[in-house]
């Protein structure tokens, strides 16, 4: 017998000054969640795993959330918790490949867009890999989900300066990435 | 096709970049173990010979064990709403519950008709969390005292989900008895005797599992986890 939320969202709650109800989280989040563990290096074959993890820690700290936080921020440093603490298990350190991985077009269609944007999306990726957890976290925070560094920086929690750092260092160790993995796919 | 990346301004691609997206039937998996509420020791896929893929994580295994008396067949219907129970579920219970005791102590139901003194219909409301005025103490007059103590309360909870999950029921039902006896007008109660309903049924309790079901029932007819409640005691033979 599920009871399916009412019409309001997450962030309409969110502006009433109420504390999202969990299943309108899981909803309008899971997706969000399984994303970010993903650009912040948690295999897909944990991620399952690491995603519910997050959401129990998610419905823990939730009478704690302060609903004048951007909800993804505060989502977003949950998940941050939870891929550190994968990533420290030795176990789950998955040796980078040198190279991004291939694509397979079964048809042969090698001019097709979406071919082409599977390629990039998977560039894109391995670069993301390549870059510092921290600095990955700022980079994806920012670049990806739109949060100002301001806001960065608290959910994060780091002084301003250093999340401003973090970005910058997190920029150029992402170029230095895509355009080595893109050199490396164009010579091949 | 190879196409000359080199060209394209990697935080340009960055920003453009698309989401991963969670194969089919992962969210259903993932709310049917935060119905579980089994948290999971993260394992590497291949250990234990557990297959990668979602099937094969250690996660679901546990779920599937559970689910032979419990939750995972309900899995889509009730996951979110047991998970997230605490926020939309009870006010509080104004009278206590009587904690479901061991073989050693007297079975919560000497008298089955009357399993035990749980709150009366009329003084549960279901409300959000933050619209408690008091928590369940009276000296936890702020929310974070409130947040505090619910906290500790799901802590207990979650340790006998665990329990659960890995097939040890007594376990299960001592910790129960703690949230009983520690948080007698519980904001979780309503999640609590919904588990107990669960654990009696696996520790072949079966009459004290009707009856506190059917308690469970009239008290909570329209409570988010009454199907798990149905569904354990559904499992229980007709005499």
């Amino acid at each position: 017998v599920l009871v399916m939320p009412s019409e309001s969202s997450a962030v309409s709650e969110l502006e009433l000054g109420a504390p999202p109800r969990p299943e309108v989280l899981f909803r309008e989040q899971f997706r969000y969640v399984w994303s970010t563990l993903r650009r912040l290096g948690v295999e897909e074959r944990d991620v399952e795993d690491v995603t519910h993890e997050v959401f129990l820690r998610v419905y823990a700290q939730l009478p704690l959330y302060d609903a004048a936080r951007p909800l993804r921020a505060w989502l977003f440093g949950i998940a941050l918790g939870a891929a550190a603490n994968y990533r420290r298990l030795a176990r789950h350190r998955v040796a980078l490949s040198a190279e991004f991985p291939d694509v397979v077009d079964p048809h042969g269609e090698s001019a097709d867009a979406n071919l082409e944007r599977r390629q990039e999306f998977e560039l894109v990726h391995a670069a993301l890999q390549r870059v510092p957890l921290e600095q990955r976290a700022v980079l994806v925070l920012h670049e990806l989900d739109g949060c100002a560094i301001p806001e960065v920086a608290v959910s994060l929690g780091l002084g301003l300066n250093t999340a401003y750092s973090r970005l910058r260092l997190g920029r150029e160790a992402f170029r230095d990435a895509f355009r080595r993995l893109a050199s490396q796919k164009r010579l091949r | 096709m190879n196409r000359d990346w080199s060209t394209k301004d990697p935080l340009d691609a960055l920003r453009g970049v698309e989401e991963f997206l969670p194969p089919p039937g992962a969210e259903e998996r993932v709310a049917a173990l935060l119905a579980t509420g089994v948290s999971a020791p993260l394992r590497g896929a291949g250990e234990r010979g557990i297959p990668a893929g979602s099937h094969g994580s250690t996660l679901f295994r546990l779920a599937r064990r559970f689910a032979g008396w419990s939750l995972l067949p309900l899995a889509a219907g009730i996951a979110i709403g047991m998970a997230g129970s605490h926020v939309l579920s009870v006010r509080k219970a104004r009278q206590s519950v009587a904690p479901v005791t061991s073989a050693v102590s007297p079975p919560i139901n000497e008298k089955p008709e009357e399993p035990a003194a749980l709150a009366p219909l009329s003084s549960v409301a279901r409300t959000r969390s933050d619209d408690i005025p008091d928590g369940p103490t009276k000296r936890s007059s702020s929310r974070l005292d409130a947040s505090e103590e619910l906290a500790r309360e799901r802590g207990i909870l979650d340790r006998a989900r665990k329990r659960i999950a890995i097939a040890e029921p007594q376990q299960a039902l001592a910790l129960l008895n703690e949230h009983a006896r520690r948080f007698p007008q519980g904001r979780l109660s309503e999640e609590r005797e919904a588990m107990l309903v669960n654990v009696l049924v696996a520790l072949g309790r079966r009459e004290e599992a009707r009856a506190r079901g059917e308690s469970f029932r009239r008290h909570f007819p329209n409570s988010l986890v009454r199907a798990s409640v149905d569904a354990a005691l559904a499992t229980i033979p007709a005499n």
